[in-house]
């Protein structure tokens, strides 16, 4: 391994990616290259059905792939807490597991025998995210948000490598979004994770992302711009308006074609 | 008690009304007994025909029946998530069977078991295992998608799956499969008790019945009755419902 290499934390090579079962032979993924470092935080953008959730699956182990995958220079074969996923649906929580139960849970398997320890981790997370009173509550008594912020803390709690972060604030009120977003940004800083974040929303790229991509048709990445706006970054930041349309006109090209 | 008002209010008009025709001698009383002599024969039944006993006796045959044939429902269920194959193999037994009333097995557990509890508690098992069996893989087929995959991200076994994922999410299934195989296997109880009568080890509630029809007491059948139906709404309420409340109404799952 080379010096300069060091903190490459993902290396996703040549991948390609047809479904099996689908009817058509196009490849979703054709020939996708990616070098992710250490505590980066990429944003992807692109046209529904571009294979931006595909490439996500990929990364988790999920899916079946030609390529090769790299995470910490270990071949992805199959999904580990390594690499933790958080899903667009508020349903991810397990329904019968309390808030805490939910986020001590994959403290198990992640190798912590002692019950009060996994709690202290759980209660630390969920402060983090606000909701240590919610510790004894089911999911189905949270609000969206509220399970997206338990989803969150869960992820962040077994410590993985990557986060992957499928549209996770696409089903929230604007409100409650910017919060999250907020929030997640903060915490991708305190806590030194290296996230992946898809999603529909030009600001919401440029808000989180230090580094956003933009997925094309075809099945590869078109843009790819290391986010150097000075942070904070609002829509009034200098420089937001021109990478917002250099998005949005790509966008607007994409599902033209 | 107040959500219950109205089927107390019919219950007592059921009681008023049988009392009153009963009165009238529309019917022979031998067909017709009257309110007072079947509480009678209840009263006596308990008092004097060691009912409790038999009671006793047939929830302790139904209760080791149902012990064995949940679990089996539960391990072959289970595999059936962890092999295809036998998924496949599982899926035609369970088909099949379910339509054999236990009944009708009667004879053939003679045969292989000879008389005595071990036919009985045979019935009892196959009363539960199939019913049981469809519902939990019914349940574990609809288990949602996110849930597996919230599971596999995080390296589970085959079998914490099962015990962790597929079990809980799948438990108002599991549930309704246990309640429709209690009362499959509580009516093949009663009924394999009529056709063996006693065994070496004690007499049930069908044999109760058995000897009260054979001794052309009307009565202390109906008595038999009230009590299978007694225990029918405890287990239902006793035992079901504060399972549903503890788990699924808890966790809002809705059924
Ligand atoms: N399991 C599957 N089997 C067959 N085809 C699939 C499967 N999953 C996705 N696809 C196809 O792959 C393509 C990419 O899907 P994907 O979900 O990755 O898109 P996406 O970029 O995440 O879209 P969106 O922004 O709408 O979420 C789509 O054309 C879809 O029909
Ligand atoms: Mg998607």
């Amino acid at each position: 391994m080379s010096a300069e290499n060091k903190n490459v934390i993902l290396q996703v090579t040549n991948l390609r990616k047809i479904y099996e079962d689908s009817d058509s032979t196009k490849a979703i993924l054709d020939d996708v290259n990616l070098s992710l470092n250490e505590n980066d935080f990429l944003c992807i953008l692109g046209p529904s059905g571009c294979g931006k959730t595909t490439l996500l699956r990929c990364i988790a182990g999920f899916e079946k792939f030609e390529g090769t995958i790299e995470v910490n220079g270990v071949e992805v074969r199959k999904p580990n807490t390594d690499r933790i996923l958080v899903f667009q649906d508020f349903n991810q929580l397990f329904p019968w597991k309390t808030v805490m139960q939910n986020v001590c849970y994959p403290l198990i398997k992640f190798g912590i025998k002692d019950k009060k320890e996994r709690e202290e981790i759980a209660l630390k997370y969920l402060g983090k995210v606000g909701l240590e009173q919610y510790k004894d509550f089911y999911p189905h008594q949270l609000s969206g948000g509220m399970k997206q912020r338990v989803a969150i803390a869960k992820a962040l709690a077994v410590k993985p490598k990557l986060i992957l972060m499928d549209e996770p604030f696409a089903s929230l009120d604007a409100m409650t979004r910017r919060k999250l977003q907020k929030e997640l940004l903060k915490l991708s800083k305190s806590e030194n994770v290296t996230v992946i974040f898809i999603t529909h929303n030009i600001q919401e790229a440029i808000v989180l992302g230090t580094r956003i991509m933009l997925m094309s048709r075809s099945g590869n990445f078109k843009l790819d711009m290391e986010n150097t706006l000075p942070r904070p970054i609002t829509p009034s930041s200098e420089g937001y308006a021109e990478m917002w349309d250099i998005f949005n006109n790509a966008l607007n090209e994409e599902s033209l074609s | 008690m107040k959500k219950c008002r109205v089927q107390i209010i019919f219950i007592v008009a059921v009681i008023a009304l049988w009392e009153i025709v009963y009165r009238t001698g529309v019917f022979p009383e031998l067909m017709f007994p009257s309110i007072g002599s079947i509480m009678k024969s209840l009263w006596t039944g308990f008092a004097e025909d060691e009912l409790a006993g038999m009671v006793g006796y047939s929830l302790s045959l139904i209760l080791r029946g149902l012990s064995i044939g949940i679990l089996l429902a539960f391990v072959l269920s289970s595999l059936s998530i962890i092999s295809k194959t036998f998924h496949k193999i599982y899926n035609l037994l369970v088909s099949v069977f379910d339509l054999v009333p236990g009944v009708a097995l009667i004879p053939l557990a003679i045969l292989w078991f000879g008389i005595g509890e071990g036919p009985i508690i045979f019935i009892v098992i196959h009363s539960i295992i199939w019913p049981m069996s469809r519902s939990i893989i019914d349940g574990f087929q609809s288990v949602p998608k996110i849930y597996i995959e919230s599971g596999k991200n995080l390296g589970l076994s085959k079998f914490e799956m099962v015990k962790d994922i597929y079990l809980p999410a799948s438990f108002s299934n599991v549930l309704s499969g246990m309640k429709i195989g209690w009362a499959r296997a509580w009516r093949g109880l009663i009924s394999a008790e009529m056709i063996f009568g006693t065994t070496s080890a004690g007499a049930g509630i069908g044999w109760f019945i058995f000897m009260k029809r054979t001794n052309v007491d009307i009565a202390g059948v109906f008595a038999a009755l009230i009590v299978i139906i007694l225990i029918g709404i405890i287990v239902e309420y006793g035992f079901f419902r504060v399972i549903e409340k503890n788990t699924i109404k808890k966790w809002g799952i809705r059924q």
